[in-house]
């Protein structure tokens, strides 16, 4: 038995065969109907459609005999695949080249085989319409001819399904893109020639105020506040220009805008994709950092020049003691002013670095959890005693407070820079009041904490200044104080999600009112 | 001998460190503010003024402008004394009319050599 070779595209073939998706798939009519067909015509009793796969011819259709598949190595099939033509077998008895094959000598007692090589649409050849008997036929060129039409007619079904494939893909490409479009973020407007909107999406019906069809039609320009003739005029070919400027919504309101167009080529046409994005966000994030560089920059100038202060005594007294003679007592004085500035600085340092630590650690440089007011504020009467004036200070603790949510160090040391102020700027004999009272909010609760003084007060210029660092209210503000404390005490507060009022007038004196979460309102409470 | 050398700083430390370290070159009289620096130099008029450029509210780069612009001043030779040592602050005190900037921290012998050259 002589076994067939296998064609020179053997692997392509198998692929495209299998692209096909017809392998083990049922049957159907538009294939049953020409193998049928067949059979009627030229009066065989078998007639198939037999698709050569690596190992076996597999029938898509096979009208007249049981078997769904076929070794390979036994089927006429795969010889008449390497044909360019009808492949016929008039007696296979009679032939040398099929005599002992199973099929011909075995239960199937085939005779006569004729089949035509089935084309897919790249002319890979994939399989047979192939027609068997139990006797010996002559099979003419009217037969060939015949056979050829009906296979075209198979062939023809293999193109439709590729067509219908092709098709769906790009139906399934289209809807992808549109639905990339229709859920982006940023406004995309393709434009012709001359920057008339064609088409927009639903973003860039958002950022206009108007639906598609009221956009489509309009020139760019007409959306622009700014006259950007470069947009789409001059700009060369895979090129992106961005411009930032005002867009103009239907309604006439604007907003600030990026936009950048492209070029591209669309079925002859020369036509633009726009893409705008609302800049506001962008914007007022540039203004922030820039605003919080100024902050940083003011803040580095002035620690700066806090930091030389004590520096100029500390070097140039020492320098004084080293170079020259001075009485006991002087140069004591001296030694005394070295060390009160050297202890100065220290706290300034400390204080620098616990402001950098509060201003970027976020809450995790707190440790928050429920805490007594009663006993924070008992700690920051022990904290200002040393200044000897704990006398005038009246406290008023409603009672029954819940607890509250703090970081009760951190608090303690914030409440003392307040105090501290307090107690300083006011005269001796007036009263300095800590009141603590339940708040009004019902949802989650809060302590109100309000620390008032008849003091000197403050006019709304130093109201306004007194919580950044170094801020120096007065001129002559206590030399020992490092103009660091209320800013602390504000960094302290806000990482508490508290919140501060100040109400002052000068010569009256101020409250500072602070509003703390209960300790209810903690995630974890 | 007249008075000859205005300290005007608004921190007693660095007044007594520079009146210490200029009592040397002559007489040192001391001012805490403006309005006390125009009465030292009512009283007597010094040659030579160690001006500190912030004076708690007051611009010490002000008085400077103040005293040159005036006839009867003008000639007072001012070294400004700063703790802002960047290149605009001291264009600043060139532009207010300094005769010397000198920075915070100092050397009380490189202060003494500075007010020893205005004196001469």
């Amino acid at each position: 038995m002589l076994a067939s070779p296998l064609p020179p595209d053997e692997a392509q073939r198998l692929q495209v065969l299998l692209d096909l998706n017809l392998l083990d798939t049922g049957p159907e009519e538009r294939f049953e109907r020409i193998t049928r067909l067949a059979s009627r015509l030229f009066e065989v009793p078998i007639a198939s459609i037999g698709l050569v796969d690596a190992e076996r011819v597999w029938f898509k259709s096979h009208h007249g005999v049981a078997d769904q598949e076929v070794p390979r190595d036994t089927a006429f099939c795969a010889h008449a695949i390497l044909q360019d033509d009808v492949f016929v077998i008039e007696d296979a008895r009679a032939d040398w080249r099929f005599a002992d094959n199973p099929y011909v000598a075995g239960a199937h007692d085939l005779r006569f085989y004729a089949g035509q090589p089935l084309a897919a649409p790249d002319g890979s050849i994939v399989g047979t319409l192939c027609l068997l008997d139990h006797e010996p036929r002559p099979f003419g060129d009217a037969d060939r001819a015949l056979l050829r039409d009906l296979g075209a007619v198979v062939a023809g079904e293999f193109a439709a399904d590729a067509l219908q494939r092709a098709l769906r893909q790009q139906r399934d490409s289209e809807t992808w893109m549109r639905a990339l479009l229709d859920h982006l973020p940023d406004s995309v407007l393709m434009l012709d020639e001359s920057a008339k909107v064609l088409s927009v999406n639903p973003a860039a019906e958002r950022m206009f105020g108007a639906p598609a069809a009221q956009l489509v039609g309009r020139n760019l320009q007409w959306l622009l506040v700014e006259a950007v003739p470069d947009l789409v005029r001059c700009l060369p070919e895979g090129q992106v220009c961005t411009r930032e400027g005002n867009g103009r919504r239907v309604d006439g309101s604007t907003f600030p805008l990026e936009i950048s167009t492209s070029i591209m080529h669309l079925g002859g046409h020369r036509r633009y994709a726009a893409i705008a994005r609302d800049n506001a966000a962008r914007l007022e994030e540039t203004r922030r950092l820039r605003a919080a560089g100024e902050r940083r920059s003011r803040f580095f100038k002035a620690a700066a020049h806090e930091l030389r202060t004590p520096l100029a005594s500390i070097i140039g007294f020492s320098e004084l003691l080293l170079k020259r003679d001075f009485d006991a007592a002087t140069a004591r004085e001296l030694l005394d002013i070295v060390h009160r500035q050297a202890g100065h600085l220290s706290a300034l340092v400390t204080q620098v670095l616990e402001l950098a630590r509060l201003e970027s650690g976020g809450p995790a440089v707190l440790q928050i959890g429920p805490q007594r007011l009663e006993s924070i504020l008992s700690d920051v009467m022990n904290a200002v005693a040393p200044l000897g004036q704990n006398a005038r200070i009246v406290l008023e603790i409603e009672p029954g407070l819940p607890p509250v949510a703090a970081d009760p160090h951190k608090l303690c040391a914030a409440l003392v820079h307040v105090l501290n102020n307090s107690i300083v700027y006011s005269a001796p004999g007036t009263p300095v009041t800590v009141r603590a009272w339940r708040g009004p909010d019902a949802a989650f609760g809060t302590v109100l904490l309000r620390i008032s003084d008849a003091g000197i007060g403050m006019s709304e210029e130093q109201q306004a200044g007194m919580f950044e660092a170094f801020y120096r209210g007065k001129p002559d503000a206590r030399p020992e104080s490092t103009g660091l404390g209320l800013a602390i005490f504000r960094e302290t507060i806000q990482l508490h999600n508290a919140s501060v009022e100040v109400a002052s007038t000068l010569g009256r004196g101020t409250d500072i009112t602070l509003t703390l979460p209960a300790a209810a309102a903690l995630p974890h409470a | 001998m007249p008075e000859s050398i205005l300290v005007v700083d608004d921190q007693p430390e660095l007044r007594l460190l520079i009146r210490l370290t200029l009592q040397t070159l002559g007489k040192v009289a001391v001012a805490g503010s403006g309005a006390e620096m125009m009465e030292r130099i009512a009283a007597a008029r010094p040659r030579v003024i160690v001006l500190d450029v912030s004076l708690g509210g007051e611009s010490g780069l002000e008085l400077c402008r103040a005293l040159k612009d005036d006839p009867a001043t003008c000639d007072i030779r001012i070294l400004l004394l700063s703790a802002f040592v960047q290149e605009a602050d001291v264009a600043a005190g060139k532009a207010a009319g300094a005769d010397d900037y000198m920075a915070k921290p100092f050397s009380p012998r490189d202060l003494q050599d500075a007010v020893a050259a205005l004196l001469v």
